[in-house]
């Protein structure tokens, strides 16, 4: 059995526990964007023979793609939509070419939208430290934001024909179930794989008798940046939270503390033009902290 | 030492929530849920409040009142021709003898008159039937139009009205009243009485739930406690004993369901109409039944938490608009440098 599994950060994730549920088969991987490269380029063409041989297709909606005219037309195609997860980061936010607090050598997109808010209308580090709190949280909808994420998720894999209500009752019972907002815990990963396959490749004892590789998976993500879950949002969901972020973890110290990184995305801030004030998102967090 | 409530906001304030506002402002939440967006087909059921949100839901602008069976001008106003639904045992036998995990109960009552009422919503068709076959038809049709509005709609409002209920002797089927109150000829039936626990209302509502998003994995419910007191108690309590009972038992159900089962949420009809902080101007003279002005402080109140103002139109994703923009911003483009983690794997 030739299996291929596309996805983006989490590919390597959703391999491991392919491969530890069927030994016997042969599973490949590859990210979305790189494949889409080799193909375009050629640079590869393992990657094409492998993909107009393969049996089981498992990942990325690849729908328009150029993955999707070079595999094979009998495949079986089991879809994993995108994964991304704001109930218990809903401070994250995207800004292009910013180094945010994480950024090493290149810019790092996610930063505090708490922080920029707080920045565009002239708060001081110290005011801003202090907006870090339930009833900011409450006003600009951090707290509303948990169930409609949740029912994004669960409602984009069931009509992928994953249903994910059962697992999520278990992720939420285990805390931080998130390291930022795309990068899961392994037992999130290794649960999509066992909910999608379940009924199709694993029979009902196997399906639970995997339940142990929730625990057993190596973590491929546990290494890489860590968005704290502030206590406020923990609370809700039973957990003790922090303000701590961590970076990379080949980086040392790992450990940021809320006032580094409010002077660095303040930092950082000042190399950008002026126009960061006015993305959207920005200019509606602003409004709500005047009010 | 820090005060821990210096953080909180004016909601959480009895002064600044209740005390120094006028009753009729009073909102108990402090701010929108989701919204109910033009999109959505909003369904009700419930006890004889619910029939009052009904009435609202179906003539309030921009909702889409889901209506698989329409009721005729002296009944009242609910999605399907249930009646009223008191219990939660008696939502989930609906749902499961619509969906046929459920046989459809021979349970026909013959009145004074002559004519045959379904004994699970006996005062639905004032007319009667002219016989029994004639229920068993109209429920087969009706059980039909209750699985497409479970199936069809996206929001379900349903209101939580009472413990106290009647069962068949076997206890295989939930009636809404008791026989004797339909007829006074008809013996054959035995019921009997049965106050539901917090345990029981608890778990009858999660297989309620468990079935329902088995059939429709996108629709959310919200649900409320009537606030109209028992008109009797089958027990031996005083009857006002037995109301607060009925309702803290229902109204912690709830609390714990809202806290516990995603796309469920709580709506206060019964904090604003039964707290002492309007005097109990809300209630009729016979201090039961909720007059005109209390239904509007409820719907009021409900349009604020899940309706969308002309303010808002900005807003359709049912949550604040901050994170209804960050979340375009997240689902437009893949994040991660990929290659940082290792994706590529036998090439």
């Amino acid at each position: 059995m030739n299996v291929i599994v596309v996805s983006n950060c989490v590919t390597s994730g959703y391999h491991l526990a392919v491969s530890s549920l069927f030994p016997d088969w042969n599973v490949k991987a590859a990210g979305i964007n790189e494949a889409e490269r080799w193909l375009r380029t050629g640079e590869k063409p393992e990657f094409s023979l492998f993909l107009a041989d393969c049996d089981l297709f498992i990942g990325w909606p690849i729908r328009g793609h150029i993955i999707s005219t070079v595999l094979n037309p009998s495949a079986d195609r089991i879809i994993l939509p995108e994964l991304y997860f704001r109930g218990l980061h809903p401070d994250v936010a995207q800004l292009n070419n910013f180094w945010g607090p994480f950024s090493i050598d290149a810019p790092h997109t996610q930063t505090s939208l708490l922080m920029l808010g707080a920045r565009s209308i002239g708060m001081t580090a110290k005011q801003t430290e202090s907006l870090f709190c339930e009833a900011v949280y409450d006003r600009l909808g951090f707290f509303d934001l948990y169930k409609a994420e949740r029912r994004r998720i669960v409602t984009q894999f069931f009509d992928a024909g994953v249903q994910l209500d059962e697992a999520f009752d278990w992720w939420e019972k285990q805390g931080d179930f998130f390291y930022i907002c795309h990068h899961p815990r392994s037992f999130v990963l290794v649960d999509i794989i066992r909910f999608a396959l379940k009924g199709r490749y694993l029979s009902e004892d196997a399906f639970a008798n995997s339940e142990s590789l929730r625990w057993s998976q190596r973590d491929t993500l546990a290494w890489t940046e860590v968005w704290p879950v502030y206590p406020e949002i923990a609370r809700r969901t039973g957990f003790n939270g922090s303000l701590t972020w961590l970076k990379n973890s080949q980086c040392s110290p790992r450990e940021m503390s809320l006032s580094q990184v409010i002077d660095n995305t303040f930092k950082n801030l000042e190399r950008m033009d002026a126009a960061w004030k006015s993305v959207p998102f920005v200019a509606e967090c602003a409004r709500r902290l005047q009010m | 030492m820090v005060n821990p409530y210096a953080v909180k906001g004016a909601a959480q304030f009895w002064r600044t929530a209740v005390a120094s506002i006028p009753p009729e402002e009073v909102c108990p939440i402090p701010h929108k849920r989701f919204v109910i967006n033009a999109q959505d087909r909003v369904a009700t059921a419930g006890s004889c409040f619910a029939q009052h949100v009904s009435r609202h839901i179906g003539t309030m602008a921009g909702i889409d009142f889901l209506q698989t069976e329409v009721s005729p001008a002296d009944q009242p106003v609910f999605s399907a021709r249930y009646g009223n639904i008191y219990t939660v045992a008696q939502l989930r036998q609906l749902l499961l003898e619509a969906t046929g995990q459920l046989p459809v109960p021979p349970l026909a009552l013959q009145r004074s008159d002559g004519r045959w009422v379904d004994a699970f919503r006996p005062t639905t068709y004032t007319e009667g039937f002219a016989t029994k076959a004639d229920v068993t038809t109209a429920r087969r049709a009706h059980l039909d139009a209750v699985r497409r509005l479970f199936a069809e709609c996206s929001v379900f409002i349903f209101t939580l009205g009472l413990i106290e209920g009647w069962t068949m002797s076997d206890s295989k089927f939930v009636l809404p009243v008791h026989p004797g109150v339909v007829t006074d000829e008809d013996d054959s039936l035995e019921v009997r009485f049965h106050r539901y626990s917090y345990e029981e209302t608890k778990s009858e509502f999660i297989a309620f739930w468990n079935e329902f998003r088995n059939i429709n994995p996108r629709v959310r419910l919200i649900i409320t406690v009537s606030p109209v007191p028992l008109t009797a108690t089958f027990t031996d309590d005083h009857v006002l004993q037995a109301t607060v009972y009925s309702k803290s038992v229902l109204r912690s159900v709830c609390g714990t369901l809202e806290n516990s089962i995603s796309d469920v949420f709580y709506f206060p009809s019964y904090e604003i109409i039964s707290s002492h902080f309007n005097n109990g101007k809300y209630f009729d003279s016979n201090k039961r039944t909720i007059n005109e002005p209390g239904i509007s402080h409820v719907m009021r109140v409900f349009e604020k938490t899940y309706l969308i103002s002309s303010s808002e139109l900005d807003d359709t994703s049912g949550f604040p608009s901050v994170n209804k923009i960050l979340d375009t911003s997240f689902s437009e483009r893949v994040i991660c440098d990929e290659e940082k983690y290792g994706t590529n794997i036998g090439f």
